[in-house]
């Protein structure tokens, strides 16, 4: 027996294996230790993981320094709030469940108030479509009822922790909507989901008509109050829909495929065969539908809902029946074919067709050419229609036209124009006036609900410019109309009568002149201020001002006493060539152009009013030259040091108060002397290291700077488990006081998860229909998306959050995003693209900005000298931080970068990647470091990172958790293979023994 | 065949199966977090290499089962014929 014992413990191949199993574990270890050393911010982010915390040395009180506090904090019985450290901060604990319902609310009055009734025809009934009555009998149809999207892909998305939420059945029966669903149908869906039809990433699977149970058609006429059908579309970041093989008769994936055009056949046979009484169709997609293959008429109503985040299907089941009212209003125009909107000639893959040498094929190829112009969305399809009927500039001509090839017609082409939104109820417009105020145009409306509902109502107020000869000579463009300004109407009774002020500001006026005098110019010539129902409704109030009628072409008469002309009798060269603080205004964007870019010699046509049909876009061609581009896009250029640039102070106490610390700057100004100060006191590493490391590791000891703890959101706390409505459906409230209340929702959910810095909210453009990120960003035009997105900024804003607003800049298509070289003119950048970030930055309240992945020109944005010092420094003051898109743009020289204004690295960069600059006394890159590291403890300081912090407090370094799993695996591993060296040691002596043993006895 | 060091074998695929099923899921688990960073998608099988460990993992399971057996055969084998 002890024999045998002895024979199992002592086995020699079995601890020789148990040895090299564990001195591998611990190699693998060893190896991987450094790896992630160097990539610690990625997986701190991943464990959530901090590296200090802040504690008082001192009798201070956490709670006396809860700087930006919540209605929602809890408080202990002595009155004090609760408090924890999580992330670095000290922050306090919050109420959720009150917190959530209070959430709730405010989301599901964002999404009725941005979901956009496109039609509502009157029904068999001699009512209109809809509303639906409570009690009433629905079938539902489309795989969105039982695959509901409520956001996109990418870090835009909020993934919903409560699932139930979104169970058709659930929302649309509960008590307070109290609808019948056709349980047939939704087993049918149920079934069909399971079978794998559904909606998935830049995929629909939908269900055929015959696809559908036969129990369910039939149960259609015991439930034919309505058929719900739900078009849904799921896509998002860094997968483009133009390249998207679809389902449908065009390839499009906005386009209605074959199986929904079948099953909404199916839904008008039957109501034909009164079966079905009214048919509702739901549009649950960010970007619009291509509407050429949808019967208006026999379709009752359609709305849309975009994506609603966690509370968008309980608003559409609120909306059906009538507990809610949608008032939004389309950001965007709504084609038949939004693939006749000029910028999607040139929206997709572009190669040059030739390269310098050193260039990466398939790498550094490709590129896309803003040809449109200013011509965006509904600044195109209206000035064309109003060419039309001026008949200028070969508007008429076929060019452009997707329905119809032979004549270019709005009406053809547009189904709904940008700002367009039904009611359940009716408005009316009057009392228009115009009153000048100082260099401001107040623009009073009298709106009256005629209807027999109370509702809410966007008021709409746009701007005609002259387009001059002045402008023809100078390639200047103007736009029909350009949205001026906006306003959302208190809810009127019917019957009840609102009057409403919009001011526009003169400054709205200006226009760009990019090849005359390179600056902001004020012409001469007579503009227009009109309000409309939308675009289109606003310009034809003008037009009708020009004494223009459905004789003269135009699609309806508009209603001159809603339009008021104002002239200019002189050129105005010079109150718009400065800004506020004196800034001259000039070209900063040449090389983004390829008419000025010196190194392209080439030569394009920008899409031009003058002449639709010789310069309508038809896909750039380009040749990559240029040394200096070369150069650019292989990042060989590197900072230059301007010797009159001297190196700054480091490590040096100045101030009369002694060593400071950030908490001691509080309420100082951005210019305030003591802000030297304190970056005297500061190393060359420490400036440098708030530079490399965002995240959440960035924290100053020696100043008791609490660092940033960041994270994605456009439209939530990713991760949070609560999905807030997508931007586009902020956008379409047009509710400004409604947006800041969200942002404070927004930013109460930052507090609760002890978030500060948040990606977002963005302000990219839909360029195209196309842009796979539209329910990240509001609409096609700028100043409705700057004024949507300054408003939410501020509620997120006063509860203490860093807003890294992006993407900076013309980065409106996702495919090759990545160094993509975008070529547009300094007219539509300034116009079109600038326009959004313009409020929110000259007006103080953004305090972060993200720079795109791709280039202008070929020079990538994040070293953008013109954009970031040039625009945004220079022209609007920005104090904030501009941050990078993560792991983007150059892997060298990145003192360029810093030197051009971009602060801060998402994802990091290496930790010697500016030593070089400070060993050569590089005074301009040292500076610039230097002034880096002051935005970015001004945004520090001005956050909830600073909540509980006082003089007394210190930040003291703590090992995170898995570096200390790391090094228990090698300490655990590195012992248990002593142990079975050991072992395997004492077997071979035992063996051997055993042997010796042996032998002796044979001797014997 | 019943010269085979099976419990050598048996360890020796064993050690493989645990590196190479922590290897598969350890990648996974590092792509996955890059991706949520770049804003891409993360597969198990993305990559060749994730397609390769995971075959040689299949097989080395297939070779801890097979010489398992064989090692408890032997070993059943061998006290049988001790107690005979």
């Amino acid at each position: 027996m002890k024999d045998v014992v002895k024979n199992r413990l002592f086995k020699r191949s079995m601890w020789t294996l148990l040895s090299i199993f564990f001195a591998l574990i611990m190699i693998i270890f060893i190896i991987i230790t450094p790896i992630a050393m160097k990539s610690y911010i990625f997986v701190d982010q991943f464990f959530g993981a901090v590296r200090t915390v802040p504690v008082n040395v001192d009798t201070d009180n956490p709670n006396d320094f809860q700087y930006y506090q919540s209605e929602f904090s809890k408080k202990d019985e002595n009155g004090d709030f609760v408090l924890e450290t999580k992330y670095g901060v000290n922050n306090q604990v919050l109420d959720t469940e009150a917190m959530y319902a209070y959430s709730d609310r405010i989301t599901e009055q964002v999404n009725t108030e941005g979901s956009v009734l496109l039609w509502n025809n009157i029904a068999k009934d001699g009512k209109p479509a809809l509303p639906l009555s409570k009690g009433d009998k629905i079938s539902n149809f489309g795989m969105g009822t039982v695959n509901w999207v409520h956001h996109g892909v990418g870090s835009g998305r909020v993934n919903v922790d409560d699932t139930s939420i979104f169970d058709v059945q659930k929302v649309f029966a509960a008590e307070s909507v109290g609808l019948k669903l056709n349980e047939e149908c939704l087993k049918s869906l149920e079934n069909g989901y399971r079978k794998s039809y559904g909606i998935s990433f830049r995929q629909t699977n939908e269900m055929s008509w015959s696809a559908y149970s036969a129990a369910a058609k039939n149960r259609v006429t015991q439930f034919g109050d309505a058929g719900v059908y739900i078009v849904s579309r799921y896509y998002g970041e860094a997968g483009g829909i133009s390249t998207v093989a679809a389902p449908s008769d065009d390839g499009d994936y906005l386009s209605l495929t074959d199986a929904e055009r079948g099953v909404i056949d199916g839904l008008i046979s039957l109501k034909d065969q009164n079966k079905l009484k009214k048919i509702i169709v739901v549009i649950n997609s960010a970007a619009q539908i291509n509407l050429k293959n949808i019967d208006m008429q026999k379709v009752d109503a359609c709305l849309w809902v975009g994506w609603g985040g966690s509370t968008g299907m309980k608003a559409l089941a609120d909306m059906l029946v009538g507990n809610a009212s949608p008032s939004g209003h389309l950001t965007d125009t709504w084609a038949f074919d939004n693939k006749s909107a000029p910028s999607n000639k040139n929206f997709g893959i572009y190669k040059y067709s030739s390269l310098p040498n050193g260039i990466v094929k398939d790498t550094d190829d490709k590129y896309l050419v803003y040809q449109e112009g200013i011509y965006v969305g509904y600044r195109y399809y209206e000035t064309r229609y109003e060419d039309t009927v001026l008949g200028k500039g070969n508007a008429s001509s076929g060019v452009g036209g997707l329905m119809n090839t032979a004549k270019w017609s709005y009406a053809d082409e547009v189904a709904f124009p940008f700002g367009h939104g039904e009611s359940y109820t009716k408005f009316e417009y009057g009392d228009f006036a115009v009153e000048k105020n100082g260099s401001d145009y107040n623009v009073t409306v009298t709106v009256t609900n005629t209807g027999e509902r109370a509702g809410k109502d966007a008021v709409q107020v746009y701007l005609q410019k002259p387009y001059t000869q002045y402008d023809k000579d100078n390639g200047i463009e103007k736009a029909a109309v350009g949205l001026a300004g906006f306003i959302k109407t208190p809810e009127i009774a019917p019957g009840k009568s609102a009057t409403v002020t919009i001011t526009v500001p003169e400054y709205e006026f200006k226009c760009y002149d990019a090849y005359g005098k390179g600056t902001y110019i004020l012409e001469k010539g007579d503009y227009f201020l009109a309000a409309g129902k939308d675009s289109h409704d606003a310009l034809n109030n003008i037009l009708a001002a020009k004494n223009k009628t459905v004789a003269d072409g135009m699609d309806y008469d508009g209603n001159a006493a809603l339009a008021y002309k104002v002239n200019y009798a002189s050129d105005d060269f010079d109150t718009y060539s400065k800004t506020a603080n004196g800034t001259k205004i000039v070209n900063r964007f040449a090389d983004a152009d390829v008419n000025l870019n010196k190194g392209m010699e080439q030569q394009i046509k920008y899409l031009s009013r003058d002449d639709w049909q010789g310069t309508y876009p038809s896909g750039a061609v380009l040749a990559l030259k240029g040394d200096e581009n070369r150069a650019n896009i292989l990042y060989e250029v590197d900072a230059e040091n301007d010797p009159a640039d001297e190196m700054p102070i480091y490590n040096t106490v100045t101030s009369e108060y002694g060593e400071l610390k950030l908490v001691q700057l509080m309420g100082l100004d951005y210019d305030n002397a003591l802000w030297k100060d304190l970056l005297n006191q500061m190393t060359f590493d420490e400036q440098a290291k708030l530079i490399q490391s965002s995240g959440i590791s960035a924290v100053t000891r020696s100043i008791s700077a609490p660092g940033i703890s960041q994270r994605d959101g456009s439209c939530g706390v990713r991760d949070g488990g609560y999905a807030l409505p997508s931007n586009t459906i902020v956008g379409a409230t047009y509710n400004a006081e409604l947006a800041k209340t969200l942002g404070n929702v927004f930013g109460t959910h930052l507090l609760n998860a002890s978030i500060a810095g948040v990606y977002g909210p963005a302000v990219n453009i839909h360029r195209s229909h196309w842009g796979a990120r539209a329910y990240e960003y509001y609409g096609e035009d700028g100043f409705l998306s700057g004024e949507m997105c300054a408003a939410e900024i501020k509620g997120l804003r006063e509860m203490g959050a860093v807003v890294f607003v992006k993407h900076l800049i013309l980065n409106e298509q996702e495919d090759f995003r990545s160094g993509m070289q975008t070529w547009a003119n300094e007219q539509s950048i300034r116009e079109i693209y600038l326009k959004a970030y313009e409020k929110f930055i000259t007006d103080g309240s953004c305090n972060g900005v993200m720079t795109s992945y791709n280039r202008i020109g070929t020079v990538w944005t994040g070293q953008h000298d013109g954009l970031l010092n040039g625009v945004l420094r220079g022209e609007w003051g920005f104090n904030g931080v501009a941050i990078t898109d993560a792991n983007a743009g150059t892997d060298k020289n990145f003192g360029r970068a810093v030197a051009a204004g971009q602060d801060a690295w998402l994802g990091g960069m290496p930790e010697d990647a500016l030593d070089r600059y400070y060993k050569d006394n590089n005074g301009t890159v040292c500076q610039a470091v230097r002034e880096s590291a002051h935005r970015i403890l001004y945004t520090q300081l001005h956050s909830f990172m600073m909540n509980g912090v006082s003089t007394s407090t210190r930040f003291m370094d703590v090992m995170p958790g898995w570096e200390k799993a790391l090094l228990a695996v090698k300490i655990v591993s590195g012992v248990l293979m002593g142990l079975c060296l050991a072992m395997v040691a004492a077997s071979w002596i035992i063996w051997y023994s055993d042997k010796k043993n042996k032998t002796n006895l044979k001797e014997d | 065949m019943k010269k085979m060091p099976w419990g050598i074998i048996t360890g020796i695929c064993a050690m493989f199966v645990f590196f190479l099923t922590a290897g598969v899921v350890g990648v996974y688990i590092l792509l996955d977090g890059i991706a949520a960073q770049t804003n891409t998608e993360a597969a198990f099988f993305g990559e060749w290499y994730q397609i390769l460990m995971f075959v040689f993992d299949i097989v080395f399971v297939l070779g801890l089962v097979g010489s398992l057996t064989m090692y408890i055969l032997k070993e059943k084998t061998g006290s049988e014929e001790v107690s005979v």
